[in-house]
């Protein structure tokens, strides 16, 4: 890193370097140390960062113009900055002997690098506003967070990311995901969706939001959930194959020993179903595709099949009910199918 | 309606048709287990797609299958001591059926 910090030449360079390397809430402190070093060794390297810092704020809002305020002029919108994005920062430069250096000098070029430090937090929050994802019906999709956290979509789903300094937040608005989180013990990770929230330090989880229901299952590791809105949990931690449905009443009791190849079947764009009853296995096929299956027989609905089919081959699991005798299978001209029995209603 | 079931029975064929020469050859490794699970085992591994009403597997275990099979020898190694049998629907999808209703030929 040392090599790569003296090729940059300019200041403004090795300003837009610091902003980078700090940036990281997790910036090592020797490395903090260094940048305060670096600050305070001349007034330019204060208004180079603050440039850098400008431009940054003005990229993220498409005004896109290197500013020619004057450094001044810059330090004032930094302490106009909301006070919520003042952190204190202490230089460790200070605690260095640096007889030579005149205190008053000392002093306010270590404001001034608390007040650059300040506002790359403040507009790091500003910058890790809510993140949107989402999925059209039949497709998928994997989206990598900055903190290193993975998470897979399922079909027609929708999740809002905001990661924070102390804690990394999703909303789960629609849909199914699979999460596999980045350890990070001082920064929890908390999936909301709807009635329950669901805490990972760094493990493993899929959470199927539907209509009136929520199914909590855990891939890997361990999980806390808590009711939505309240801080502490009162529920049960989740293991490894264990897995809890929420509702309006909600959550039910904890089971145990969950095929996990059946829950996480869809990240192969797999229907993995046992002892299922057809009904919910036509609305499976119905949450990846856009010609729907209905099947107006209640008896044909009850019945339980088991298998294992691609989530958007519905072609091949209506020959199949075709072939049940009385059975037959109509397209609905709008795209969809009606399947009806002439044997059982 | 019969339209639509003619139509799916057509696609059917045409599939059977160009399923013909050289049927693919799998490395399958599934331990003794309760059939069911044993056919899911089947379908991960071999890629084909398979259904069946689940009370007809009830009841059964299957041996274990080691080896290189086709998909017709390792569905007929793993029902061989049951009553089922099984029938292609298109060129990735088998149905696990009865025996007895299966098609004489």
């Amino acid at each position: 890193m040392a090599r790569e910090k003296e090729d940059l030449t300019s200041m403004s360079q090795q300003a837009a370097y610091w902003w980078v390397t700090l940036r990281d809430v997790d910036a090592a402190d020797d490395e903090k140390r260094e940048f305060a070093e670096w600050v305070t060794h001349a007034p330019e390297c204060v208004e180079a960062c603050l440039r850098v810092a400008r431009v940054h704020a003005a990229v993220s809002r498409r005004d896109v113009r290197w500013p020619q305020t004057s450094a001044e002029e810059l330090v004032r919108e930094a302490l106009a900055a909301p006070e919520d994005s003042v952190v204190p920062f202490r230089p460790q430069v200070s605690r260095r002997p640096q007889a030579e250096r005149r205190p008053t000098v000392r002093w306010a070029v270590g404001l001034a690098a608390s007040i650059i430090v300040a506002a790359g937090l403040g507009w790091w929050l500003t910058l890790s506003h809510p993140e949107q994802f989402q999925t059209k019906v039949g497709e998928q999709r994997s989206v990598v967070l900055a903190d290193g956290s993975r998470v897979t979509l399922n079909t027609a789903s929708k999740i809002e990311v905001r990661l924070q300094a102390d804690h990394r937040v999703v909303q789960l608005l629609q849909g199914e995901a699979l999460f596999e989180v980045a350890h990070d013990a001082q920064r929890p990770f908390d999936v909301h969706a709807g009635h329950v929230v669901v805490r990972a330090v760094g493990t493993q989880f899929d959470i199927d939001r539907r209509a009136t229901r929520t199914v909590v299952t855990v891939v890997e590791g361990r999980v806390a959930m808590l009711a939505a809105g309240s801080r502490t949990s009162n529920l049960p931690l989740l293991s490894a194959e264990e897995r809890v449905i929420v509702d309006d009443t909600g959550p039910g009791a904890v089971e145990h020993g969950v095929n996990l190849a059946e829950v996480t079947a869809w990240m192969q764009h797999q229907l993995v179903f046992n002892h299922r009853p057809i009904g919910e296995v036509a609305e499976e096929f119905n949450r990846y595709n856009v010609g729907h299956i209905e099947i107006r027989s209640a008896a044909l609905r009850a019945e339980e099949v088991t298998g294992t089919f691609r989530t958007q081959d519905t072609d091949s699991f209506l020959a199949i009910l075709a072939g049940i005798p009385g059975v037959q299978v109509a397209a609905d001209g709008a795209g969809g199918y009606v399947v009806t029995s002439a044997t059982q209603q | 309606m019969l339209l639509a079931v003619a139509m799916l029975v057509g696609i059917d064929l045409a599939c059977e048709g160009a399923r013909g020469a050289a049927p693919a050859v799998y490395e399958l490794h599934i331990g003794a287990q309760p059939l069911d699970a044993a056919l899911q085992e089947f379908a991960r591994q071999s890629g084909v797609q398979i259904l069946f009403l689940s009370r007809l597997a009830d009841g059964y275990r299957s041996a274990p299958l080691q080896g290189r099979y086709t998909v017709d020898s390792g569905l007929t190694a793993l029902l061989a001591q049951s009553r089922l049998t099984y029938r292609w629907i298109n060129s990735k999808t088998v149905e696990i059926i009865p025996l007895r209703t299966a098609p004489s030929n």
